[in-house]
């Protein structure tokens, strides 16, 4: 039982290290003190406050948020799905959204508040696109939800190819490129409060219901006979997790493997799937995007790399790692 | 009874930390000297003539050496040292920190050179309010067509204090302009523009390259072409279009050999008259709408009226006018066809 | 008296007829056994019993009410089920199984930690020891008593059972069937078990249904019918079985032609 505690501690004592780092980085130089004054109030420099609360701050903890949506996502979607591979871009909402993206680009809508609307708009109707087909082949197995999602992913990556494909290479298609590729470097003070409010309602409400995901992971006939709805649950919970995710997704882009790899982190941490399984998921995967947001901020000096390919980079290791671990376990 | 305690702790810890982000400050407002639309229909105000600026891209980069207050920049574009005039024109450019590009600005960045004033393209115009949110004014200019361009240069010279400036180029534009459209003639020379990537694109008559055709005393082949960016045309369109002249432009990715070896294109009449011509390159983009863009037309020009126009002029005319604007002597070899 | 459970008319197909209009009635405090030869349907009965297949004919009455008319958590805390695959994720531990079975009881908004009764569920099955043991990783054995401490957990009045001792062994299948008796007798409850050893069957059931290809085709009284009788009833099904009882325990065994 102490054991457990302390894992926590551990934790989360890490992830605020983490933060704290993350605030000292950028290309507005600011030392500690400089921050030590700022949060304090006792800041006279203008314009370092306005740095500070309306770019550095949000931004990190747009990182804390966006990581703690998509690792408690993944976690949700490996449980319902009984699949450890399972992740929140399975019913298509990050192809979804980045095809509303595209689609904002081109139109020459482009501006932030377009965008934004347009991929959480259509990072949700991914998701019903999924549901509907499912219920069109009457199947309600948790393999058909998957290959349902792979299908709408797939139409949805399409058609960000034909949209890729007909935009103006200097502009345009730079612009989908890059969002496509996941980053914080826009975030405001204003993005990060939209987001926070949009997610604490699913979040909150997924976290509470932790007992009933568990009991989904042990099929819809063993959780029924427990007293459990699967079929109306699940798509509950799908529809909340998307929400979530198609939120941030909205905001940052696509930031990979981090709802893939978090919860396996995760289990290997804790190794237990209940309690406070999702929740350290969540913590994980905002140590993720956080530590990947620094390196992206200060490998090459003035610029920033899109956060995907850290976290990609980052993540494998701790992938093969975890496959040698099944050796054979594999199903 | 742990669960629920554990979220409600977080959601605490959360809801503090935002507590602190309310208290931000605001910026104060001052009354104003300066006052601007700029060309994404924004109003910009400036306290006084911008004595710091930051440049976002090289086409306002360009702006600045033109108007002489090159010296002023603090911050410039991204890969600034592909730009050979910075070279010539003001070495201490390639020293600036680069803090953008067309698919990213550096906002922290920028914000720390404390600038008066930030010049950005229309692209990037969603930066523009995080950077006016900070304080700073920024001016979003979109020089696609001549006209724009000396707008351009007349709001860059009124926030900077060097109207005057803007008005003595967009003089010498007019003047050059009246010169080229005297001359007379019965049958205008058809002309092919090739694109930066690939001969077989040409740009359609909404695009400056074909104002510069037209204003040079040609005509454009691909006028009727619709469109409104680099139109790809086919061997056969290109055939039947024939024009008289082939010109590539200075920043192309391929040569005027390239044509000729082109087997496909062996019947052109312009490549059996050895009409095929590539602006100058080591010095600036002239076939693009920049402030030095009017070089491109009255280059063009003296190829297509040599007996009006003699090529020795028009270096002259070059050297002058970078001696005049941009204040440094170009190498007459960098005169090439 | 009124039956706890009472199934009228049940049928289930898939492909093919695997439930063929089978109607039964339980009362309290007694266990019914079900007994057939492998695949008549046994299994499938249950499952549907509980409500796993939808589209099937014939209707579920519990205490008189239409169990299928209730929601999903009306109907868990009426009828239990225990299984015979359970094929899960690692990281649930036997003492997060067993909490399950407490979900009929909670709402969204309120939770209670069960530790105390999941441990001393626990330890009326001697399991305590395997309480944060990772449950995919014990014994089939072990298993099955974590699913029974569940069930004893869901507290329902019937209790649907598929062949609950066949991955233990002696000593366990005792303490099972004494669980059995002691849920049905001292609790008052209600039980249909799966078997398909009519050994066991004979020791422990008050009646016993028995099952082939699809249909009821006989019922067993034990303690109103002699020993011929109940071997000529059985011979269908069973045609190598001779019944019998000991006149000093008055415990049944069989034996073999």
């Amino acid at each position: 039982m102490k054991k457990k505690h302390l894992k926590w501690i551990y934790i989360v004592l890490f992830l605020l290290i983490v933060c704290c780092g993350s605030l000292l980085i950028g290309s507005y130089h600011l030392s500690l003190d400089e921050i030590l004054l700022l949060i304090s109030g006792q800041s006279t420099d203008v314009m370092a406050q306005q740095v500070f609360y309306t770019l550095r701050m949000p931004r990190v903890l747009m990182g804390l948020l966006a990581g703690m949506a998509l690792g408690v996502a993944g976690a949700v979607y490996q449980m319902i799905f009984s699949n450890p591979l399972a992740s929140p871009d399975l019913t298509g909402v990050a192809s979804g959204a980045s095809l509303g993206a595209a689609l904002a680009i081109v139109i020459g809508a482009g501006s932030a508040f377009e965008m934004i609307i347009g991929s959480f708009v259509m990072g949700l109707l991914a998701l019903l696109f999924v549901i509907l087909l499912v219920k069109m082949t009457g199947s309600q197995h948790a393999t058909t939800y998957i290959l349902a999602g792979i299908i709408i992913s797939a139409l949805a990556d399409a058609s960000i190819m034909i949209f890729k494909y007909i935009s103006d290479p200097l502009g345009e298609l730079a612009a989908i490129e890059f969002w496509i590729m996941g980053s914080l470097s826009a975030i405001t003070l204003n993005h990060m409060l939209i987001t926070f409010f949009s997610m604490m309602i699913p979040l909150v409400l997924l976290l509470l219901c932790h007992r009933q995901i568990v009991m989904l992971s042990l099929g819809d006939d063993n959780a029924r006979y427990l007293g459990l709805n699967a079929q109306t649950f699940r798509i509950a919970v799908l529809l909340l997790t998307t929400w979530m995710v198609a939120t941030i997704v909205a905001m940052t882009g696509v930031i990979s493997f981090v709802g893939l790899i978090a919860p396996h982190i995760a289990y290997l941490i804790l190794k237990k799937r209940t309690g406070s399984f999702l929740l350290i998921s969540g913590c994980i995967g905002s140590l993720i995007i956080l530590v990947g947001d620094m390196l992206a901020r200060s490998l090459i000096p003035g610029a920033e790399l899109p956060l995907s390919i850290l976290t990609i980079f980052f993540s494998t290791p701790v992938f093969i790692f975890w496959m040698m671990k099944q050796r054979g376990r594999i199903q | 009874m742990g669960h629920k305690r554990k979220i409600l702790s977080l959601f605490v810890v959360v809801t503090m930390m935002f507590s602190l982000i309310a208290c931000t400050p605001k910026t104060s407002t001052q009354s104003t000297q300066i006052e601007l639309t700029d060309q994404a229909k924004r109003l910009v105000t400036l306290k006084q003539p911008a004595q710091k600026i930051v440049s976002c891209y090289y086409i306002t980069t360009y702006a600045t050496l033109s108007l002489g207050i090159s010296d002023r920049l603090v911050g410039i574009e991204k890969k600034a040292e592909s730009r050979p005039i910075y070279q010539m024109a003001n070495q201490k450019l390639l020293n600036l920190k680069q803090v953008g590009s067309l698919k990213e600005l550096n906002i922290e960045a920028i914000a720390e050179l404390k600038p008066d004033l930030v010049l950005m393209p229309l692209k990037l115009k969603e930066k523009a309010q995080i950077l006016t949110d900070l304080g700073i004014p920024v001016l979003v200019v979109n020089p696609e067509t001549h006209e724009q361009l000396v707008e351009m240069l007349s709001l860059i010279g009124k926030a900077c204090g060097v109207e005057d400036k803007a008005k003595q180029l967009s003089e010498y534009y007019q003047t050059q302009i009246d010169k080229m459209s005297k001359v007379k003639t019965n049958s205008f020379k058809t002309i092919y523009m090739g694109a930066n990537s690939s001969y077989l694109e040409t740009a359609p008559a909404s695009m400056y390259q074909s104002t510069l055709i037209e204003m040079a005393g040609g005509m454009n082949v691909a006028k009727d072409l619709k469109g409104d960016y680099w139109t790809k045309v086919s061997y056969e369109t290109l055939l039947k279009m024939n024009p008289d002249m082939f010109i590539i432009p200075t920043g192309a990715s391929y040569t005027i050999q390239d044509i000729f070896n082109d087997p496909q294109l062996k019947t052109l009449k312009a490549v059996q008259t050895q009409s095929v011509y590539q602006m100058p390159q080591g010095i600036e983009e002239w076939d693009s709408p920049i402030p030095s863009g009017i070089l491109g037309t009255m280059w063009l020009h003296s190829l297509l009226y040599p007996e009006n126009y003699s090529f020795d002029t028009f270096e002259k005319d070059v050297k002058d006018f970078y001696q005049t604007f941009y204040g440094f002597d170009i190498d007459q070899s960098l005169m090439t066809k | 008296m009124k039956p706890i459970l009472e199934v009228k008319n049940m049928s289930i197909c898939y492909e093919r007829i695997v439930v063929d209009d089978v109607s039964l009635s339980l009362y309290q405090s007694e266990v019914v056994g079900l007994l057939g030869r492998n695949g008549c349907g046994k299994s499938t009965l249950l499952k549907g019993i509980m409500g796993g297949f939808p589209k099937c004919e014939g209707q579920v009455y519990v205490y008189e009410k239409d169990y299928f008319a209730m929601n999903t958590k009306t109907r868990a805390q009426y009828l239990s089920m225990l299984t015979q695959r359970f094929d899960i994720m690692e990281g649930i531990d036997a003492a997060d199984m067993i909490e399950f079975g407490s979900y009929v009881y909670s709402s969204l908004w309120s939770y209670h930690s069960h530790q105390e009764k999941v441990y001393e569920i626990a330890n009326a099955f001697h399991i305590q020891h395997l309480l944060h043991h990772e449950y995919t990783k014990l014994s089939e054995g072990q298993k099955q008593l974590v699913q029974l401490a569940r069930l004893t957990m869901q507290n329902t009045p019937v209790l649907l059972l598929d062949e609950p001792d066949s991955a233990l062994d002696f000593d366990n299948r005792h303490m099972i069937f004494q669980w059995i008796q002691e849920m049905i007798k001292h609790h008052q409850k209600t039980g249909l078990i799966v078997l398909h050893d009519p050994v066991v069957a004979f020791m422990y059931c008050d009646r016993i249904l028995l099952m082939e290809q699809g249909r009821i085709i006989n019922e067993i009284q034990p303690q109103k019918e002699t020993c011929d009788e109940i071997t000529l009833k059985m011979q269908s099904l069973y045609p190598h079985l001779i019944v019998k009882k000991d006149i000093e325990t008055n415990q049944y065994y069989c034996l073999t032609k």
